[in-house]
């Protein structure tokens, strides 16, 4: 049975590739996809700490990650939708009417 | 009597004016803004009574109003404090305001911003009136902070001209880094006393600053940071001449008479300060005397009139601090006292002038205004020999006071250098009255007919301010104790100066000769040069025939010492203004704005608007602190 | 351990109210305005705020909900800002909506439910509440600033928020998981047993904190997190922009202040160097940024995150003046910034015109109401005596210097220097410069002009009259659940 650091150590490398995925990917879906990447890398270590100490208060965050999770996907698409209703296009990079 | 309604009526009318003055008439506006002023220097000459009806050794009034701020267990009171400095100091404001309010309602009846002005004005008032009767330092920084709020306002007032516009700026920005030294002397008072009454760190301060090896001077130094931005002393005196944009009311206000004479104030309230630390007396003096010089020689240059008077009030106040300097508190605080009359006076003068002039301050383009306009002429004359230190006017008996005072404190080279200052006073003074008011007039024919003198309310605040100019310095007579007046009267705040009994080799009367001696010659070689020598190739014509030779002679005796003398000493001062002034200190300050919007710029290039950039930076900033932390534990 | 719902019944409440609004929103007909959901919602947050201020006085501390929830003065007080806020935004909301065309019921419902997430974070006892009342009041702010569909900058902001919101809840979680596989709870009181060393379990605290107090320092517009800010508050609707930058910021540093004076004193010599540069990397960024500003949105935007650094001066001082100085900085800048917001709509037109500097040339003297309030908070924002403004800011760099960090009392009175360079064009611009328009459309809108004087005069009284609300701020902490042994009971 593997200890908790091979856990950690897989929940390290899928929270890089969310983050990553986040910071280089430019199509918005793909890059919600790779924060929910990251957000079960949160979850996959909960879960690991949680049953190594043996107690619920770890599962009761994950549920409650997953609730959010949710929440934001629904906002998250929504604002696919409406930029992409109103602009034609789903890449961030053409997202920068603000700066400076 | 309750102090505070000294501030308000001034306040009441800012707001009344600043309200409402689009709905009133500009009489109305007229009667609030200066009736306000005149109620205050009423409710003044009330306090004044009060004050001098009390026995002498309960003259100090402390208003307690609520407590302001408490800071831990420090507490803050707005508290007023109305003691023999702070009666002087509202002396001069109310009364040196009231008339330029009086002169003001003549001189801006043709502005459309008339409202606006007064309630500047009165708000500006108010202002300085806290800043003298403020009981703490914090209270104290509100009028202080007021002041420079209101001086930017008033700078910048015809703001329709970029140049005015930024003059108000440089004003507000080169008396906000004086103030960041006034404000972390403040602190560090706080860090050491844990109090920021008048009262308790002056009367604690001995005991608490002995011990401490650096705040000794670090706190005197600091709050002499502060007052070299408020009253323009080197480094920070470059906003003073610039504010001259505004108008000329202002300019005697608040570049003259009141607002600049702010930190001769702070420093004189918290001498005891000053007195544990000789090195921080020694630095004002010191910074006194460079900028009195330094200003001085670059008003010989200068051929705008009021641009002369702004160098001259810079001057003038490097004496104050001299004498701060050589502990002769009480001589600093009586110098702003007769600075205040004549300075004001000279500038509505030269107002009068612009206004005849339709804005014309060129002196060199005016001459013979004597005949047009004998009231101003006269009171300007008596303005310019009282700051040239003539007897028996006022600035007499300030400047040589304090001429003594370095003397006996720091010996005979601050004195020469004193003295040195005072001559080239008494040339760039007659320099201009020579050039604008006496000789042929070199104005259009159109226009010098047409000039007309003082209006009535000018002329009453014009002669006040001249009489005040001659007899204000009457209240200390030099070298007798008994007729010490003036200090006496600060005695009970401010150290009586030493006098002669410091076995000085040479007698008080010695040296105020001399001074009054090289003042004399500044007058006579001003007249030589501006009023003997243009008149020269006329007279030359006349007497080829007689006495071509000697007249030859002294021609050539004028020119040697033009070349010799003259020549050095305007290359220098013009070397210094453009060197000094223009390259060194305006430079310095425009390159440190120069570098802060530099570095805006280099922010917005981060500022890119993609948003994958900005989690990229979050993101790298994310790795470097878990780098350092995994390395760094 | 029960449940006493009594505790949450604010949140109850205002959760109600929103699930109301957004309904009536379902049901409301095409241009009309929901005046009655208005009303509604004022007459609620006056209530509220009521109750707030009731129970701000209140001693001890009472937890509920197996510990999740706790209250006391300190999350009462800054309830109460909130409150104060969302008050203040909603007087200056339905003019600036009906303009823009997007009056509808359930912008009140988002801004309810925002105000609830707040109120969680508030009332935390646990990393679990403070994470939840986050994302509850995060999410309808998202939504919020893309409110205005079809003005392009609305929808973009919107997204950019969402974008590095939700980036930074992952790694805010990711921290929570170390500090919960490390200290064996969530819960703020485990975090007195956080230490950080070079072992496996310090290393895990220290991640964990750290990844944790980033996501916060995100959300508090803390440099090197802070570029979302000017892009998002430009783009906002202009009273959402207000209800964020004070409310999400009181928000922040509510959670900053419930989470850093949890922790044990002896991790100071790790927490304060870090805490040193990003205090002054904010101040530096905030106020150089705004140099070159001229859409005053995006100008007060880049102050903002300037003021969040002297804020954060305050917080790293961890003495009384600071905590003093922390919360009353947030209620003065609540106040200087929603006025200044609501003179910006004041003066605004439909679809975000008349927000550049150049607009409001010669605007002071044509309105001089609102050109003396604008005159009043930007006054107080640089600081200038008697503001509120000032009181706050002398407060914080008072902290500093007791705290023996004079260099950062120096390095952020230095900024309000700098913060002059654009804070003086706002004033310039008003008061000093040739009127550009040539027709000129009186300001509109009763209701921001009630909230812009109700936040002139409470600048100028917490400018004037300090003791009392410093007294109770010090109550605030004294009576709260902040344990002994942490940084809050250092002398």
């Amino acid at each position: 049975m593997a200890g908790p650091s091979s856990y950690m150590f897989v929940a390290a490398i899928l929270f890089l590739i969310g983050a990553v995925g986040v910071v280089v990917r430019r199509d918005l879906i793909v890059i919600l996809m790779a924060v929910e990447i990251m957000l079960n890398a949160v979850n996959l270590q909960f879960l690991a700490f949680a049953r190594q100490l043996g107690q619920s208060e770890g599962q009761v965050f994950v549920f409650m990650v997953m609730v959010v999770a949710a929440a934001e996907a629904a906002i998250g698409l929504a604002f696919v939708l409406l930029l992409y209703r109103t602009r034609k296009t789903i890449n961030v990079d053409n997202i920068n009417l603000m700066q400076g | 009597m309750a102090i505070l309604p000294i501030l308000l009526f001034p306040l009441l009318g800012a707001l009344v004016n600043g309200l409402f003055g689009g709905r009133f008439s500009k009489r109305t506006i007229a009667w609030v803004g200066v009736g306000s002023v005149g109620l205050s220097l009423l409710w003044m000459l009330l306090l004044g009574g009060r004050f001098f009806s009390s026995p002498e050794g309960e003259r100090a009034f402390v208003e307690t109003l609520y407590t302001w701020m408490s800071i831990g267990t420090l507490k803050i009171p707005f508290a007023l404090r109305l003691d023999a400095l702070s009666m002087v100091m509202i002396a001069v404001v109310t009364f040196v305001g009231f008339f330029i309010h009086l002169y003001s309602s003549d001189y801006m009846k043709d502005d459309p911003g008339f409202g606006r002005y007064f309630a500047y004005l009165n708000l500006f008032m108010t202002a300085m009136l806290l800043l003298v009767l403020a009981d703490n330092f914090l209270l104290m920084f509100i009028g202080w902070e007021g002041v420079g709020l209101c001086s930017y306002l008033l700078i910048g007032f015809w703001y329709m001209e970029d140049v005015n516009a930024n003059a108000g700026k440089k004003a507000f920005l080169v008396n906000r880094i004086g103030d960041l030294g006034f404000l972390v002397g403040m602190f560090c008072i706080v860090y050491a006393f844990g109090t920021l009454s008048f009262h308790d760190v002056l009367s604690r301060a001995p005991e608490v600053l002995r011990g401490s090896a650096w705040l000794v001077h670090a706190i005197p130094l600091l709050l002499f940071v502060g007052a070299t931005g408020k009253s323009a002393q080197i480094p920070l005196y470059v906003w003073l001449p610039d504010a001259m944009q505004g108008p000329t009311p202002v300019s005697a206000l608040i570049h003259a008479a009141t607002m600049v004479t702010a930190g001769v104030y702070m420093v004189a309230r918290v001498h005891p300060l000053y007195l544990l630390s000789p090195p921080a007396l020694f630095v004002v003096t010191l910074i006194g005397v460079l900028t009195l010089l330094l200003a001085a020689s670059i008003a010989l240059v200068q051929n705008d009139m009021k641009r002369v008077l702004a160098y001259s009030t810079i001057s003038q106040l490097g004496y104050m601090f001299a004498a701060l300097g050589a502990q002769a508190f009480s001589y600093g605080v009586f110098h702003v006292f007769t600075h205040a009359f004549f300075k004001a006076c000279l500038f509505l003068g030269s107002g009068v002038v612009m206004h005849a002039l339709h804005g014309e301050l060129d002196v060199q383009k005016m001459g013979g205004l004597k005949q047009k306009m004998p009231l101003t002429y006269w009171t300007f004359l008596v303005g310019a020999l009282a700051l040239s230190g003539i007897f028996p006017f006022a600035g007499f008996f300030s400047k040589d006071a304090i001429l003594s005072a370095l003397w006996i404190h720091y010996g005979p080279i601050f004195w020469a250098l004193g003295v040195l200052g005072a001559f080239m006073t008494a040339f760039y003074m007659f320099r201009v009255i020579f050039l604008a008011f006496h000789g042929e007039t070199r104005l259009e024919k159109h226009t010098y007919e047409h000039l007309h003198d003082a209006s009535p309310k000018m002329a009453v605040a014009l002669v006040v301010l001249a009489l005040g100019s001659l007899v204000s310095g009457f209240v200390e007579i030099p070298g007798s104790e008994s007729l010490a007046r003036f200090s006496g009267f600060l005695s009970s705040v401010l150290p009586m100066p030493h006098h002669e009994a410091h076995a000085s080799p040479i007698p008080e009367f010695a040296l105020m000769a001399v001074s009054l001696g090289v003042a004399l010659f500044g007058i006579l070689l001003a007249y030589v040069f501006y009023l003997r020598y243009p008149g020269l190739p006329y007279l030359v014509g006349q007497m080829f025939s007689r006495g071509y030779r000697l007249l030859w002679n002294k021609y050539w005796v004028d020119e040697i010492y033009n070349a010799l003398v003259v020549r050095p000493i305007v290359l220098l001062a013009q070397g210094l203004w453009r060197v000094v002034d223009v390259f060194f200190i305006d430079g310095l300050v425009n390159a440190m704005a120069y570098l802060t919007f530099a570095a805006g710029a280099g922010v917005r290039v981060l500022q890119n608007g993609n948003v994958q950039f900005y989690a990229l930076m979050a993101f790298a900033s994310l790795a470097v602190l878990v780098v350092c932390l995994t390395f760094l534990l | 351990m029960d449940f006493r719902v009594g505790l949450v019944a604010v949140e109850v409440a205002l959760s109600l109210l929103a699930l109301l609004f957004i309904l009536l929103g379902a049901w409301q007909r095409p241009n009309t305005s929901p005046t009655g959901a208005w009303a509604v919602a004022v007459l609620a947050l006056i209530a509220l705020g009521g109750f707030s201020l009731s129970s701000s006085g209140i001693d001890g501390v009472a937890r509920s909900f197996y510990g999740l929830v706790v209250s006391d003065r300190l999350g009462a007080f800054l309830g109460l800002f909130s409150l104060i806020s969302g008050l203040l935004v909603l007087f200056m909301s339905p003019a600036y909506l009906s303009r823009e065309g997007i009056h509808k019921a359930e912008y009140y419902g988002l801004v309810f439910l925002s105000l609830v997430g707040g109120f969680f974070m508030f009332k935390a006892a646990s990393l679990l509440t403070l994470f939840l009342g986050l994302e509850v009041l995060s999410m309808p702010l998202y939504v919020l600033c893309g409110l205005k569909r079809n003005f392009g900058k609305s929808p973009e902001a919107g997204l950019k928020y969402f974008y590095l919101g939700a980036f930074f809840s992952a790694v805010m979680l990711y921290g929570i998981s170390f500090l919960y596989g490390a200290l064996g709870t969530v819960n703020l009181e485990g975090l007195a047993a956080l230490a950080i060393s070079s072992n496996r379990h310090g290393l895990m605290c220290a991640f964990g904190l750290a990844l944790l107090l980033c996501g916060l320092a995100f959300k508090a517009g803390l440099a090197p997190f802070h570029a979302w800010v000017p892009d998002v508050y430009e783009g906002a609707p202009t009273t959402i922009t207000a209800f964020m930058a004070t409310f999400v910021k009181v928000a922040a540093f509510g959670a900053l202040i419930r989470i850093l004076f949890s922790l044990p004193p002896d991790i100071l010599p790790v927490l304060k160097p870090f805490g040193w540069l990003v205090a002054v990397l904010t101040m530096f960024a905030g106020n150089l940024g705004a140099l070159y500003q001229t859409n005053i949105k995006r100008l007060l935007a880049f102050s903002s995150i300037a003021h969040a650094g002297y804020l954060l001066v305050g917080l790293l001082s961890f003495n009384a003046l600071g905590q003093q100085g922390v919360l009353y900085y947030l209620l003065a800048y609540t106040f200087m910034n929603v006025g200044a917001f609501a003179v910006v709509i004041a003066f605004g037109q439909r679809g975000e015109e008349n927000v550049t500097l150049d607009d409001l040339r010669g605007m002071g003297l044509r309105h001089p109401f609102l050109g003396v309030a604008m005159a009043l908070f930007i006054l107080s924002m640089i600081g200038i005596p008697p503001t509120a403004g000032f009181v706050g800011k002398y407060y914080l760099f008072a902290a500093a210097l007791s705290a023996g960090m004079p260099v950062l009392a120096v390095i952020g009175v230095l900024n309000s220097v700098i913060s002059l360079g654009y804070y003086l064009r706002v004033l310039v611009a008003l008061f000093m410069m040739p009127e550009a328009r040539a027709v000129i459309i009186p300001p509109k809108g009763f209701g921001a002009k009630v909230a812009v004087a109700a936040c002139a005069v409470l600048v100028l009284w917490f400018g004037c009259f300090v003791s009392s609300p410093i007294a109770a701020f010090q109550g605030a902490f004294s009576q709260s659940m902040l344990q002994p042994g942490t940084i809050a009971r250092l002398p």
